[in-house]
């Protein structure tokens, strides 16, 4: 009885491993379009530029802080391709190594969120009860918080930071996930693959991973994806205002700040980092987008 | 419907009592001596003694927990670490300056989404259609402290359009000073009949509120295209059409009004958005407002302001969700 249930078990995994696949073709459509496709090169560059610091920045050590007083506010030129800011730091240089702190800050408070938010979501959809009546409770007045404020006072209260704003914006990030994960799972719950699986006699762990998560993914990433954008915007307000990463380190939240100053004169050093963030993030947005539009999901 | 009004009402009263209670205990968990900061550097032990005992720090943590509810029932709210006036009246003075911003970005905002999401929708596929999709994607993926900035190179610095910064010009100021009547000084300027202030006001508040309310913008127009869209492919819609109903009463009838509704859900969020540009706005446009203080609070560490902030942003967040919540169960029948 038991092999014929396995038997059963892999031809359900498997329609939905062809499931899969069928939307592997859908992404392929996706980067058919101009406009998606530039958008993930923009990404894929970004994250490869910002990996490879050290050697894709023309002066790295001043990527890092270091100061080169005798080139002061400087215009763009050859040398230094985006103009120099208040301490003759090369501003292509800052930015590249900018981009570290805000785009990995702003993927590490997805991921973390999805990774706190998601399994919180399955537990309590799946095993309803109490425990699905506290986290979901806990979820609504977690939201019912505005959540920058909320992380910029943890900031002023435990030290400001970058570690320090990606966990004090973790505060209220995580609630998403575990609603989306919640409303996801309640709805598989009722799916005849998941009643076949449990009559099947598998254990509520097995479901649960086996048969529903791999059935509630593509909502979750698609929703990371999506939320990539706000989490880089997110930590740059908090560093604007001096709560996020400390100086002589920049993400382009504080160099904004840093160059703020000069917007009449020496423009350069405010707009370069905000641009920068600015097209990061539309690209972040229009690919999750599209991906969305492709894979059909609702929120 | 009156059971889910009390339902409501009950749990605001809870949440903001909850709110209230962490900003207590928060603030008083801090590694810092609150009445050091409040007397200022320099100080002697007994000085910062007596600040203590003036602040009502010296008693238990439990009996300051009543005293302070007990004040802010009252509207107080203690006093200010860095201006050393009662943070209320501070408050009661910025808010209505930010109000005017508020204000004009969420209704300009909120009518002009509508308008270019309605006609997204109309025109879908089309050109106009692109273009307001790509206008609402930069819209809410510009930060709001480099957009404010971007303005004033291109509209101050380049163009000579608008003011870099500021409510009024300052002469201005001297020659017509804006009486103080309801606090919001383009109604001021309007009651006393101060028309050359009220002009220049207009003329300053332009670039703040254009940073203000282009992200909302974006999201509203973003939502309603896609929930028209969305409603205008359901059966009921169909029915509608095939029973020979006009194609402008079906849109704009049954179409938007089925469309508004996902769209109110997220105004709370809207308002705790443009609530916290403010802050950001008004720092770059030295904006003397509710926002400003804010930041200044935020840089400055001045804990009581602080706390007083966030209780005023916590609160106009939660009613603001409460309100929508009540006004979409009145709008639309079909949520439980």
């Amino acid at each position: 009885m038991k092999a014929r249930a396995d038997s059963y078990d892999m031809m359900a995994r498997k329609v939905s491993r062809d499931h899969r696949k069928v939307r592997w073709f859908q992404l392929r459509r996706l980067l058919k379009r101009k406009i998606t496709f530039l958008s993930l090169v923009i990404m894929v560059v970004t994250l490869t530029v910002a990996l490879m610091a050290p050697w894709t920045a023309p002066f790295p050590e001043q990527g890092r802080g270091a100061v080169n007083l005798e080139h002061r506010l400087m215009p763009p030129s050859s040398t230094y391709l985006l103009g120099t800011d208040v301490y003759g730091r090369d501003m292509l240089s800052r930015v590249i190594y900018g981009a570290r702190i805000s785009v990995f800050g702003g993927a590490a408070i997805v991921f973390l969120a999805a990774l706190i938010g998601v399994p919180l979501g399955l537990w309590a959809g799946y095993n309803e009860g109490v425990s699905e009546i506290v986290i979901s409770r806990t979820v609504d007045l977690v939201l019912s918080f505005p959540a920058i404020l909320v992380a910029m006072i943890i900031s002023i209260l435990f030290g400001a930071g970058w570690f320090m704003a990606i966990a004090a914006l973790l505060i209220g990030w995580w609630p998403w996930y575990t609603r989306l994960v919640l409303g996801e799972v309640l709805s598989a719950k009722g799916m005849l693959y998941v009643e076949a699986a449990r009559m099947l006699g598998y254990g509520k762990l097995y479901i649960i991973f086996h048969h529903i998560l791999p059935n509630i993914m593509t909502p979750v990433i698609v929703m990371m994806l999506l939320d990539l954008g706000p989490a880089i915007i997110a930590i740059g307000l908090l560093s604007f205002v001096g709560l996020g990463t400390q100086p002589p380190n920049a993400d382009w939240g504080l160099m904004v700040w840093e160059g703020a100053p000069n917007i009449l004169s020496e423009w350069w050093i405010a707009i370069v980092p905000g641009f920068a963030m600015f097209i990061v993030v539309i690209a972040f947005n229009i690919f999750g987008d599209a991906l969305k539009e492709v894979l059909d999901v609702q929120q | 419907m009156g059971f889910f009004l009390f339902k409501r009402f009950v749990s605001l009263i809870g949440l903001l009592i909850v709110l209230s209670t962490l900003v207590f205990f928060f603030t008083r968990s801090l590694p810092g001596d609150v009445a050091a900061l409040y007397i200022g550097g320099n100080a002697k032990p007994e000085q910062i003694e007596r600040a203590r005992k003036e602040l009502g720090m010296d008693k238990p943590l439990i009996v300051q927990y009543k005293i302070y509810m007990e004040k802010l029932v009252q509207g107080d709210m203690g006093i200010s670490l860095r201006t050393h006036r009662p943070v209320s009246r501070d408050l009661m003075e910025k808010i209505p300056m930010s109000f005017e911003l508020v204000f004009w970005a969420l209704l300009i905002a909120v009518s002009g989404g509508i308008f270019f999401g309605v006609t997204a929708a109309c025109f879908h596929g089309s050109w106009i259609d692109e273009t307001i999709k790509w206008f609402s994607s930069a819209a809410v993926s510009t930060p709001i402290f480099f957009l404010a900035l971007l303005l004033q190179l291109i509209f101050f610095n380049w163009l000579g359009w608008f003011p870099l910064q500021g409510r009024m010009d300052s002469f201005l100021e001297f020659t017509n000073p804006i009486k103080n009547i309801t606090g919001i000084s383009m109604v001021d300027t309007l009651i006393s009949g101060n028309f050359p202030a009220f002009l220049n006001v207009g003329w300053h508040i332009v670039l703040p509120v254009v940073s203000l309310l282009i992200g909302p913008l974006g999201i509203i127009a973003r939502m309603i295209r896609s929930s028209l869209l969305d409603v205008m492919s359901q059966d009921y819609i169909l029915a509608a059409r095939a029973s020979g109903i006009s194609e402008g009463v079906l849109f704009f009838y049954y179409g938007l009004r089925n469309a508004l509704s996902p769209v109110l859900t997220v105004i709370g969020l809207l308002v705790a958005l443009v609530l916290l540009a403010t802050f950001y706005v008004e720092m770059i446009f030295n904006w003397p407002g509710v926002g400003y203080y804010s930041l200044a609070a935020i840089m400055s560490l001045d804990y009581t302001a602080l706390m007083g902030v966030t209780l005023m942003v916590g609160a106009v967040y939660m009613i603001a969700n409460t309100i929508t919540d009540v006004v979409r169960r009145l709008v639309d029948p079909r949520i439980k």
